[in-house]
């Protein structure tokens, strides 16, 4: 058995999970146990009849370049199975405490832990009743500063860059929220990278290993991994790219509606784990900072940006929040209802 | 049966949430979600305030009396944005009228 600790969970697996680092041996209570070797008897799939789940189901667009998923829940309600296009299947206790793998035919450890890593686990955070954001995680000044943004924002590189100024990277792509005060606790310590990314900063795409022989991201190791949760800071929402550094704060409610579009897996949940994210994200955005970062999409600028971005994200993150309670006298028209 | 918006002034007729929206107020600004069509609305500093007293129970003439108040403004010029805030909500099945 091998023991890790990923996104404050404690892990215990039969087999090396790659790009996790094992802990010490858990001696309290297991959070998630995760079985590879299903040739003893255990095997859900052989005694179990499913059904189409009625609530968790992929709502996005069909894209031939991303794997679609389905989910269907065991006849005794006890399990749910996730399947994804490329024939990987995962069984998932419906209390999010167990996962047995079941890689494709002829597919490898690697290729289908990049499954289990992210979506798999936090499928599993999600059924233990806790909100993940699309978002990496960085420590700077012992707070967190969450980035947040849909996939090509910029996260991994970002992470990227904060690494090699010296700041701790917590989380690549997953940041789970739990407790309140939100405390952020860290991933495991790779960042997932594609390769012309790797080619812009590093000179040439193959500089850095694949994540699996099927899948083109390359994976960077962490240089200071922190093995302790932080306090979150400040949320960051990377809203694209323009020719210089900009940072401004936004209102609560316009953070709140960006998180919700960036909670992880949202095209899966069904109107329950929405509710819970409203009012978790709620906290959030009552309780940090939260800005709009651009920035240039030059790679040769990217550490100078980079270290201005730190800069006036500790300035926001030692300013005292504002209210905004003030009243406004209403006049003709100005009372209005906006649909986003 | 609905009211016509003329009605919702002169009787004491209330409004509650639609069941499947999520509403939060911050200050002088509000996010809604209506869950079944995944859309979110925002509201400004009066229509934040106006929505929180009618989610909070208040009738029609109540909410506008109390607005007209806080705002320093005039109750004719409230109860026609009011009565423009009721058509949006309505419309977008986020409020229901109370029995």
């Amino acid at each position: 058995m091998v023991d890790y600790e990923v996104y404050g969970l404690q892990i215990r697996s039969d087999s090396d999970i790659p790009g996790f680092v094992a802990c010490s041996t858990h001696h309290g209570h297991i959070d998630v146990t995760v079985t590879f070797d299903l040739s003893i008897g255990r095997h859900r799939d052989a005694s179990t009849t499913w059904h189409k789940h009625p609530r968790l189901v992929d709502r996005r667009p069909v894209d031939p370049g991303v794997a679609t998923v389905r989910l269907q829940e065991s006849e005794d309600y006890a399990w749910v199975a996730v399947t994804y296009s490329d024939g990987a299947r995962f069984l998932i206790s419906a209390d999010g405490s167990a996962v047995q793998v079941l890689p494709a035919d002829g597919m490898d450890r690697d290729s289908v832990s990049t499954y289990l890593v992210n979506p798999v686990l936090a499928l599993c955070l999600r059924f233990q009743g806790l909100t993940s954001l699309h978002a990496c995680a960085i420590s700077i000044d012992d707070r967190s500063a969450v980035f947040v943004g849909p996939s090509g924002a910029g996260k991994s590189t970002l992470a990227y860059a904060l690494d090699r100024l010296g700041h701790a990277v917590l989380t690549d792509d997953v940041t789970v929220l739990r407790d309140s005060p939100h405390m952020i606790s860290p991933g495991y310590p790779r960042i997932r990278l594609w390769p012309w990314t790797v080619d812009g900063l590093l000179g040439d795409p193959e500089a850095l290993p694949r994540v699996s022989s099927d899948w083109a991201k390359r994976s960077a190791p962490i240089n200071r991994f922190l093995r302790s949760s932080v306090p979150l800071g400040a949320v960051c929402l990377l809203d694209g790219f323009e020719a210089q550094l900009s940072v401004e704060q936004v209102s609560p409610a316009m953070a709140l509606m960006a998180l919700m579009e960036n909670v992880y897996l949202n095209y899966l949940l069904d109107d329950a784990a929405r509710r819970a994210d409203f009012l978790q994200l709620c906290s959030v955005v009552e309780s940090v900072p939260v800005v709009r970062v651009r920035r240039p999409r030059d790679l040769s600028g990217l550490d100078n940006a980079t270290a201005a971005l730190v800069a006036s994200l500790q300035a926001h993150m030692t300013r005292p929040g504002t209210d905004g309670t003030s009243a406004k006298a209403t006049q003709e028209g100005a009372t209005s209802i906006q649909s986003v | 049966m609905t009211l016509r918006p003329m009605n919702w002034m002169r009787s004491h007729v209330s409004f509650e949430v639609a069941p499947d929206v999520l509403y939060r107020t911050f200050g002088n600004e509000a996010v809604l979600l209506h869950l079944a069509s995944e859309r979110y609305y925002s509201l400004n500093d009066s229509a934040a305030r106006m929505w929180e007293l009618l989610a909070g129970g208040r009738s029609t003439q109540e909410t506008a009396s109390a607005v007209a108040s806080e705002f320093d403004a005039s109750e004719e010029v409230v109860l026609a944005d009011l009565t423009a805030l009721l058509v949006g909500l309505l419309s977008a099945r986020l409020v229901v009228e109370r029995p």
